[in-house]
């Protein structure tokens, strides 16, 4: 009875710390998927706003993120910038994702070809999992495969944008 | 009879526990989930290769559904200090290992190793499944953990359900359910060849070299020999239980569509496991084909066959079975489907399973030979009634055994989740343990062994108590009917001085504690508690009194802790501690067994990794060399790994 107690009394100090929002599997897997995008792409000086100014994430749609994405950030640099995450509703305007580097369109986020056309040009990686992300004007789109998340590129698309993806990640994906 | 009022009391405690922390509680098992410092480390390269597994709208897989289970992943049976099988089965914090000597293991969930001594294999509660293929052997019930053997470097995991899985894994399944799943071939490409030389660990080598046919295409070939050194008596005086085998495998995974899956595996063995002046040679042989089809987002169907065959040769030990071989062939059918709010599951299986025993002066075997024709047939549904809020499944197993018959297996379960942080479940359960060869053959027509029966009673909770810590409770009352007895046999003339019955109950109650803690983006820890108490009572004077510890001889407490931990530069720092309380016995059966002491043990790792090549340097049973259970002592012991991948 005495180790029963103890093990409540664990649980209790245990459990004072906040509760965070669960992300399932997949969600937490493609967070792991963005934060080594990050890694592979570079983006010119004017990609950014200023010299000090932090690589954006941008979860554009539902946050099926919870908080994994900003963990996996948190601490990490990028060409000696801090990583930040910014959630955005699916409604949100183009003007509103000046400055940000990579844009997650959760699920249907991406089904918007009129915001996906007005991006281009503004050095923002695409990232999303709806099925017509690419046709609709997305760069990199995440998919199941056999129960894995595969990745495609939309090569030309990519091109055309200032930043460049390493020949490293290419190899490793499907090109659209 | 013993008083209720005493369950009733214990068994409040642990549900008022629950009850207690029950508005904390969470939605999805983190068996699914992965660590934050898992996600960081991981290349593209790796990250391709991890199943969704949760993908939204894909109906739930068999694992998820409510109840206690607990996966050990590759990466935790790689820190860990287990080298064979069954002490990376032994990881998981709600089952019980016991290591009786060199070659042997007792492995229960929710206790019941039968008097541990006896090598394991009176642990009959539990069942065990590798890729699909039962490992539970029909002579004695249990397994033979001795002939049980994988590289470690590709199981995928380990899934270990403490509770009854009757429904949908079918007889057996009593106290809990194993299932070791190995990884397909595409995720074991390349070279890895690892040797191990120590102490006590003679040495292991092995080696495995993956390879893609094309691109749909890929494959494995392995193989893997151990020699192993006797424990010891006492101080000084070695016990004579070498160990050695070698296997050798391959698996083939093929995937003709995006939609489907074609698997062929086979492994083929041979050792020797000794014990005293005698020894048991081993050999076996199995292989195993599957098939996978999604024929969309909402169904799929899975077609399994294997054939297996098995044999322990024991000559020169009268009292043993000199021989035995057994040949398994079995056809299984499980197919899924989404109709609404209904995730529908349905399965078929017919396993044949033929028997030789050898005839002893000591022991013989009614019939000889044996057919054992078995036919089982599942269906469950997991009915959402508010997704992420509310689901109910229901279902039963139904089986024709040749034994005992027909046997119903049914279960309900409940789950409610008060957010998307925690879930509570509760689940009724009936399972069924049939007759081993031992049971219902060994005193032939002087008794008639029946199936022991199981009801149980769960409740749990799961929580993702913060980003970092994920905590899992599930507390259990079990109540055992038609246990196997030892009785004194009555009939006039009898041939056998002794007969097996079914004339034992029990009553088993307990708490199943788990936690999994990221202290540091380096460092994370697995802990775990259990606390098992139970009775057993006679229903009949003729039940000799042994019988209780011939069935069970259980720790109350058992703490296990394991620890990962990444220094930087390539080096990693692990551990593993273990401890359970004495076991006490009763003055009635002193003069056959004795008690038992409470034992701590601690293996640590420590390993350095450059680029394509590991040294790992482990050391075994760090504090008192001695067991936990039995006679035969585990000498402390260190080895050092050589491991290369390419």
């Amino acid at each position: 009875m005495k180790s029963l107690s103890l093990s409540l009394a664990f649980i209790c100090t245990l459990l004072v710390s906040s509760l965070f929002a669960q992300v399932s599997r997949e969600y937490q897997l493609k967070a792991a998927f963005v934060y080594n995008f990050t890694q592979f792409v570079s983006w010119p000086q004017e990609a950014y706003p200023s010299n000090q100014a932090p690589l954006k994430i941008a979860v554009i749609g539902e946050n099926s993120f919870g908080k994994v994405l900003e963990q996996l950030v948190s601490n990490e640099l990028k060409d000696g910038r801090k990583i930040e995450v910014v959630y955005f509703p699916a409604t949100v305007s183009a003007e509103s994702l000046k400055g940000v580097q990579l844009a997650y369109f959760v699920q249907s986020a991406g089904a918007n070809p009129s915001l996906l056309k007005k991006l281009s040009g503004y050095s923002l990686l695409m990232v999303g999992d709806d099925q017509k992300f690419l046709d609709n004007g997305g760069v990199i789109l995440l998919y199941p495969e056999a129960n894995k998340l595969k990745f495609k590129v939309n090569l030309d698309k990519a091109q055309s944008e200032s930043y460049k993806i390493s020949s490293k990640l290419l190899k490793m994906a499907t090109i659209y | 009879m013993p008083s209720n009022r005493h369950y009733l009391l214990k068994l409040g405690l642990c549900f008022g526990f629950i009850f207690f922390g029950s508005h904390l509680a969470s939605s999805q098992s983190q068996d699914t989930l992965l660590s934050a410092v898992d996600l960081k480390m991981m290349s593209l390269d790796q990250l391709m290769d991890i199943e969704v597994t949760s993908v939204s709208n894909t109906p739930v897989k068999i694992s998820e559904v409510p109840s206690a289970i607990q996966v050990i992943s590759n990466e935790e049976i790689l820190r860990s200090s287990a080298v064979r099988l069954p002490e990376a089965v032994g990881l998981a914090t709600n089952v019980q290992m016991t290591r009786v000597n060199s070659h042997d293991y007792g492995i229960v969930s929710r206790g019941f190793n039968g008097l541990p001594s006896a090598g394991g294999i009176l642990a009959n509660k539990l069942l065990v499944m590798s890729d699909g293929r039962s490992l539970y052997t029909p002579i004695l019930g249990g397994v033979y953990w001795d002939a049980q053997n994988m590289i470690l470097q590709d199981v995928d995991r380990i899934e270990v359900i403490s509770g009854p899985g009757g429904t949908l894994w079918g007889a057996n399944a009593v106290n809990g359910v194993i299932n070791i799943v190995s990884k397909s071939a595409d995720q074991t490409q390349g070279l890895y060849v690892s040797s191990r030389q120590g102490t006590y660990l003679r040495g292991n080598i092995e080696g495995r070299y993956g390879f893609k046919i094309n691109d749909k295409v890929y494959a494995r070939v392995y193989g893997q020999f151990f020699d192993q050194k006797p424990s010891f008596v006492t101080k000084g005086v070695r016990a004579n239980d070498l160990w050695e085998n070698t296997q050798a495998g391959f698996r083939v995974d093929a995937y003709p569509t995006e939609k489907s899956t074609l698997t062929l595996q086979g492994d083929a063995y041979g050792g020797t496991s000794h014990f005293d002046s005698a020894y048991t040679r081993i050999d076996g042989q199995n292989i195993l084909g599957r098939f996978t089809h999604n024929f969309s987002s909402t169904s799929d169907l899975r077609v399994q066959a294997y054939f297996d065959r098995n044999d322990r040769e024991t000559p020169n030990d009268a009292s043993d079975i000199t021989e035995y071989t057994l040949y398994t062939s079995e056809i299984d059918a499980k197919y899924r489907k989404q109709l609404g709010s209904h995730n529908l599951m349905i399965g078929s299986m017919f396993r044949y399973r033929e028997d030789r025993t050898f005839v002893t002066p000591e022991t013989q075997f009614d019939p000889v030979n044996r057919a054992m024709p078995l036919f089982s047939a599942f269906i469950q549904d997991q009915w959402v009634i508010k997704p992420n809020k509310l689901s109910f499944t229901y279902g039963s197993k139904i089986l024709h055994n040749v034994f005992t018959g027909v046997e119903v297996q049914p279960s309900v379960r409940l789950a409610y989740q008060p957010s998307n942080l925690m879930t509570i479940w509760a689940a009724v359960s009936r399972a069924v343990r049939v007759p081993s060869r031992f049971d219902a053959d060994i005193t032939g027509a002087e008794s008639k062994f029946e199936a022991e029966y199981l009801d149980a009673y769960e409740l749990g909770y799961r929580v993702q108590a913060t980003k970092d810590i994920f905590i899992s409770v599930a507390t259990f009352f079990n109540h055992y009917d038609q246990l196997r007895s030892l009785d004194v046999n009555l009939t006039p003339g009898a041939r056998f001085p002794t007969v097996l019955d079914n004339n034992q109950r029990a009553e088993s109650w307990g708490v199943e504690f788990m936690s999994n803690v990221v202290l540091s983006a380096n460092w994370r820890m697995r802990l775990g508690y259990t606390y098992f108490d139970y009775e057993i009572w006679q229903t009949k004077p003729t039940v000799i009194p042994v019988s209780e510890e011939f069935e069970a001889l259980d720790p109350e407490h058992q703490i296990k802790i394991q620890s990962i931990a990444n220094l930087g530069k390539g080096w990693s720092f692990d551990g593993v501690f273990r401890y359970s309380s004495r076991i006490e016995v009763r003055d009635a059966v002193k003069a056959f067994v004795q008690p038992i002491d409470s034992y701590s043990g601690l293996d640590l790792r420590l390993a350095k990794s450059f680029d394509k090549l590991e040294l790992a340097i482990v050391g075994r049973e760090l504090l008192k060399p001695r067991n936990a259970y039995v006679s035969t002592l585990i000498p402390r012991g260190a080895f050092l790994q050589i491991k290369y991948s390419l």
